[in-house]
């Protein structure tokens, strides 16, 4: 049987696409309040009450709900601030790298949460605006710091052949202008869009073949039922992965607008 | 991934975000590098009317990249 026979044999499902990431709640058109902003703020309550929830009342021998706040915070200020940045300047930039951490984390959380079921970090924007804080940041430490002549010079490393030096700047002010800020973007978004949709997929598919399929797809229906269950494990592992990565990417960020040599 | 221990004296102490970067920097690079040819060679041909030197300079492009990435990285 062909994919144009199967495709039509199955004319009654349809296959998610990227319209269903498009869910306004209030109003409609660019203005209207969605599902993912609602979300996104939930997630902001969220993160502010189990922080100060953990640290209300601070004993030296920590409660359950103090242990994972410090757990948390301890991670991202000692393996991935100081580490990465190092002990000298790091600790101006920790708040910044706790909050892009905890942000993503939870957002990325609530895609395979439910009721929510909405990973926010799937819309671009999102995404973009943490960017713009994390863009803005690390040029401006390190023009403060260097100076905007010596900034942009000291992308370029010493001991290169004459010749390449002028190309190799060009390259290197493309890289970390436009290319790193837009790969960090891209590389959070394309994550939690392309895993929403294969789990939106795989979820909707097994209904579908369950509830309305023949025998036949009944009993392909229970393997896709069970890869549904893996991948939104799978899915878990990729969003604390994501979340990590970005801190990360954003502190080596940091430490090379800091450091005298990018 | 290797993690370098903090060094015991903070005044000295960089971090070692630059170990840290190598592999994301390499990716950016090639993209960069790619760009930048594409970019040079499309002028050519705007300027001179051709349609064939835009994958010259993309080849280039990437070639510079990958010079350059083997002497940055794979010379030390």
């Amino acid at each position: 049987m062909s994919l144009a026979m199967l495709a039509a044999a199955e004319h009654g499902y349809t296959a998610p696409d990227q319209k269903i990431f498009w869910q306004p709640l209030i109003g409609s058109g660019p203005f209207a309040i969605t599902r993912p902003a609602i979300v996104f703020a939930l997630s902001a309550v969220l993160i502010i009450w189990l922080l100060l929830a953990g640290t209300k009342r601070l004993s030296v021998v920590p409660g359950k709900k103090q242990m994972v706040v410090e757990a948390g915070y301890g991670f991202v200020r000692n393996s991935i601030g100081r580490d990465i940045i190092g002990s000298k300047e790091f600790l101006k930039f920790v708040p910044l790298l706790f909050t892009f951490f905890s942000v993503i984390l939870v957002n990325n959380l609530f895609g395979v949460i439910p009721p929510i079921q909405y990973p926010t970090m799937a819309r671009i924007g999102f995404p973009l605006a943490l960017t713009i804080i994390l863009y803005l940041t690390y040029h401006t430490v390190g023009i403060r710091k260097k100076g905007f002549a010596a900034y942009f010079a000291g992308v370029v490393p010493h001991g290169l052949p004459k010749p390449i030096v002028p190309l190799v700047f060009l390259l290197e002010v493309l890289s970390i202008v436009v290319i790193q800020p837009i790969t960090i973007t891209l590389r959070l978004f394309g994550n939690m869009f392309a895993g929403h949709l294969i789990l939106v997929l795989f979820i909707s598919g097994a209904e579908y073949m369950l509830l309305d399929g023949g025998l036949g797809l009944k009993i392909v229906g229970i393997p896709t039922i069970v890869m549904a269950f893996a991948l939104t494990l799978f899915e878990l592992f990729v969003e604390f992965l994501q979340a990590y990565v970005y801190t990360m990417l954003a502190a080596t960020f940091i430490a090379s607008a800091l450091a005298d040599e990018h | 991934m290797s993690l370098a221990k903090p060094s015991d004296d903070p005044s000295t102490d960089i971090g070692n975000g630059l170990t840290e970067k190598v592999a994301w920097s390499i990716t950016s690079y090639l993209i960069s590098g790619a760009i930048l040819g594409g970019l040079a060679g499309w002028g050519v041909d705007h300027l001179l009317g051709t349609h064939f030197i835009v994958g010259i300079g993309l080849v280039l492009g990437k070639a510079l990249t990958l010079y350059y990435v083997w002497l940055r990285y794979g010379t030390h």
